[in-house]
């Protein structure tokens, strides 16, 4: 899994890349968890997510709910086929922000 | 057979008819108190319906009926007598005979029944009857008491039978999954939305909720446990035991609830267990139409009871004004008011509308013919308006016809667990696209060779677990389902990663048969439809399930019969892919007229891309070049052998079919017009390029012109044109 933290129109973007699985949550939980403390507003982009277990979406879970806490909005944006799968799965449209309108 | 099948509807029809009456009479019956008259319907209603079944052998049905007027018969000699308990029993009895009638209007006879719950119902029906002869032992004493024992009796077998049995059953005809996780299962390398995954393949996921209660806060929580579990509403055929089985790898130190179709309430009691807040639960039973408030209200009622009685065995428990009006509650009979969301109506009816909006539509064309005419333009503006609200009434119309793919493709998840089962090979089945929405009498004749295809997949394409793994593919194989819409056609595409088609293997089969003569020169996809022809087959072996080479020419046949088109794209080792191309074809399409010799043509709206004049094009023979590209065209007038005009101009039109363009040569373009398709009578069954006619405003008869037979054409001649140039240029 690869992180990256880019700033564009004035937000912050962190994008996840790769296999967003059990091999990689117990490293990205404290970079993720800061980001959502610091940000108001943040869009994860999960265009270059390649797959993604239920320890990775157990993540994603605990963020939203983390920023929900604290107010913080935290949108999904550009999914990937692999989280389209998932989501579609799951039933999980709403949680990935995967209305029409981010579409 | 014809004359049976006929019968069997009549049998449906008037089993509809007595169970509707038969629970009109135990609804009445609840409200106003028992009477005979009503006990004497219901008695009627099972009796007959058990008469009927047994002329048609439906055993299942002669059977469970037998036990039903077993049972009532006591009731109407007053030998037992008709209380709520009894009366929500034999509701439930008539809901499960009719989903048996249902299941016999679909023809599905043989489908295997809803054993579970048939089983339940039985087992309470004989309980009745085994009360009954405690009662008469009992009958010796005093006639006073005598109910009073009897429901003691009752709640007494009750309580023995099953402590999860309150009665009262769920109407949702769907499996309730709740499922909680060993908190260190991912350590142990096991993901269980693979499982969820596995799952969809039995059937379908109607709904999935992650619960995240159990998650602790953010900054104590182990990104390396699992918190999360699921509660799922499943729909499948599937056995209890296969469900089960997809979860046995997760079943140690996790808590998992399959709980099938109408189960009786009390056993929702395990799904209250799983969660942390009974609340959440309670509501999600609700959300999920698994259970209604009253039901709710039943089962938390039991939950708790259990719960003390589990505690203070000794103890009274005392009554409250709360427990009071809950008991109240618990013996309203638990049946929703029907819900008025859909009406069922006669195909015939709603074929006898869509005609008669066929004839509005050439109603309101003449009508706008005759304004024109007359040059009024208050007359013209009222007639747009009308042609522009019998358009929104035609659209209308016909979308009563058009039913999701998804009807179709929900049969696939099991044929092809079977038959890979039957083959001993591992497939994944995966379908996209089944909202996809299609005429229904185009979805039963479609469901056939789509089978067909799938099978000849999973038996020809997909390899045995061996080669797969010697060739270093995934050991399961992959099919994929897809449908979509696209420019006035639906697509409909089978793949699998198998083997793929031998091109070399085909041209010697076809050459061994004659079916190709030595020496012709073959395109790559000319060599795969050669599978189309009659007597084909180049599986080494034959099975059960295909590869006598008959099916691939039928399967042809009948997608030509809807005036649709077959293609095979196949990579040698990588897999293959079957499209099927079918047109939206309904009764009335939106079409472009235009003038060939004397005669009015109509072509389908969707599939004309452009108008030009020809004369500012060179032109070669019958190659147009258009803006830098060549495009052959058809001079139409000369393909149907009209006389030829004075004048003749250069109008060209250019339509598309399934990637192709050619164009069309005509007189004259006349703009758009809406169309009432007739099919063409048997005369023309041979005649290519038409595919039916249609009456125009004006009350003259154009025919429709077959875009994918023209472009078949087209592709024809240029063959033609390649093999006469190389042959000169040898």
């Amino acid at each position: 899994m690869r992180l990256t933290e880019t700033i564009h129109a004035g937000r912050t973007h962190v994008s996840l890349a790769g296999d967003v699985t059990i091999f990689f949550v117990a490293g990205a939980k404290a970079q993720l968890l800061q980001y959502v403390h610091d940000y108001a507003y943040l869009e994860v982009d999960l265009e270059e997510v390649a797959s993604m277990d239920m320890a990775g979406l157990q993540l994603l879970m605990m963020l939203k709910n983390e920023g929900q806490k604290k107010s913080h909005t935290i949108v999904f944006s550009t999914h990937s086929q692999a989280i389209k799968a998932l989501a579609a799965l799951l039933h999980l449209d709403e949680f990935f922000d995967l209305d029409e309108k981010s579409q | 057979m014809k004359y049976k099948q006929e019968a069997v509807i009549a049998f449906v029809q008037e089993a509809r008819d007595l169970l509707a009456a038969m629970e009109t009479a135990l609804l009445q019956m609840a409200l106003d108190g028992v009477h005979q008259a009503g006990i004497d319907a219901v008695f009627r209603a099972v009796h007959t319906i058990k008469g009927s079944a047994s002329i048609f052998e439906f055993e299942h049905i002669v059977g469970f009926t037998h036990k039903t007027e077993n049972v009532l018969d006591k009731v109407r000699n007053a030998t037992l007598s008709l209380d709520d308990a009894m009366s929500t029993l034999l509701l439930a009895c008539s809901d499960y005979l009719s989903s048996q009638i249902d299941a016999i209007e679909l023809s599905k006879e043989e489908s295997p029944e809803n054993l579970q719950l048939r089983a339940v119902l039985e087992e309470k029906l004989a309980a009745y009857l085994q009360q009954d002869t405690q009662v008469q032992q009992a009958a010796v004493a005093a006639d006073g008491i005598k109910k009073e024992q009897r429901s003691t009796g009752k709640k007494k077998q009750r309580r023995k039978a099953d402590a999860n049995v309150t009665g009262l059953f769920s109407r949702t005809p769907y499996w309730y999954l709740s499922l909680r996780f060993d908190q260190h299962l991912f350590s142990y390398g096991l993901n269980p939305v693979m499982l969820i995954q596995h799952l969809s393949h039995l059937g379908n996921i109607i709904a999935c909720r992650v619960i995240d209660e159990a998650m602790p806060a953010a900054k104590t929580m182990n990104p390396e446990q699992c918190y999360l579990g699921f509660e799922l509403l499943f729909h499948s055929d599937a056995s209890k035991q296969d469900i089960a089985a997809v979860f046995d790898l997760v079943a140690d130190g996790g808590s998992l609830v399959v709980i099938p179709p109408y189960s009786d309430i009390g056993s929702y009691r395990d799904v209250l267990a799983n969660f942390k807040r009974k609340e959440t639960s309670v509501a999600l039973l609700m959300e999920f139409e698994v259970l209604d408030h009253e039901a709710c209200v039943v089962l938390l009622d039991t939950a708790q009871t259990s719960r003390k009685t589990a505690f203070r065995q000794d103890e009274p428990v005392v009554a409250g004004p709360a427990e009071v009006q809950r008991q109240q509650v618990a013996t309203v009979i638990p049946r929703d008011i029907p819900d008025n969301q859909f009406i069922k109506i006669e195909v015939g009816r709603l074929d006898q509308l869509i005609d008669l909006v066929g004839e509005l539509v050439i109603a309101g064309a003449t009508a706008s013919l005759v304004a024109r005419i007359k040059r009024d333009v208050r007359f013209q503006e009222t007639t747009q308006a009308i042609s522009g609200l019998v358009e929104k009434i035609r659209d209308a119309a016909l979308t009563f016809r058009m039913v999701n793919i998804n009807d179709i493709f929900q049969r696939f998840p099991r044929v092809v667990r079977e038959t890979a089962r039957e083959l001993g090979k591992e497939i994944e089945l995966v379908i996209t696209g089944e909202e996809t929405e299609l005429d229904k009498s185009m979805m039963e004749k479609i469901a056939n060779p789509l089978m067909h295809l799938v099978r000849n997949a999973i038996d020809h394409g997909i390899e045995p677990v061996d080669v797969r793994i010697d060739s270093g593919k995934d050991k399961k194989g992959k099919i994929i389902l897809h449908a979509r819409q696209e420019s006035g056609s639906i697509v409909i595409e089978i793949s699998d990663d198998g083997r793929g088609i031998d091109q070399q293997k085909v041209l010697a089969k076809a050459l061994e048969k004659g079916l190709v003569q030595d020496g012709e020169t073959l395109s790559r996809a000319d060599i795969l439809n050669l599978v189309f022809l009659p007597g084909f087959s180049t599986a080494d072996r034959i099975t059960a399930i295909s590869g006598r080479g008959v099916g691939m020419d039928v399967v042809k046949r009948n997608i030509d019969q809807l005036h649709g088109k077959v293609t095979i794209d196949s990579v040698p080792g990588q897999g293959t892919t079957m499209r099927i191309r079918l047109p939206l074809t309904l009764a009335i399409i939106s079409g472009f007229q235009v003038i060939i010799g004397d005669m009015v043509f109509v072509l389908p709206l969707d599939m004309v891309v452009e108008c030009i004049n020809m004369t500012n094009y060179p032109v070669n023979n019958h190659i147009v070049t258009l803006r830098g590209e060549p495009l052959s065209f058809i001079n139409m007038r000369s393909l149907f052998d009209m006389p030829s005009r004075s004048i003749p101009r250069k109008n060209m039109l250019i339509v598309q079919y399934a990637n192709y363009r050619i164009g069309l040569l005509v007189d004259e373009f006349q703009g758009e017009t809406q169309a009432v398709v007739k099919p063409l009578s048997k005369l023309f069954t041979r005649m290519r390029g038409l595919s039916g006619s249609a009456i125009l405003g004006d009350g003259r008869i154009a025919l429709i012109l077959d875009v994918a037979h023209l472009v078949e054409y087209v592709k024809e001649y240029e063959k033609k044109d390649i093999e006469v140039s190389s042959q000169r240029s040898r």
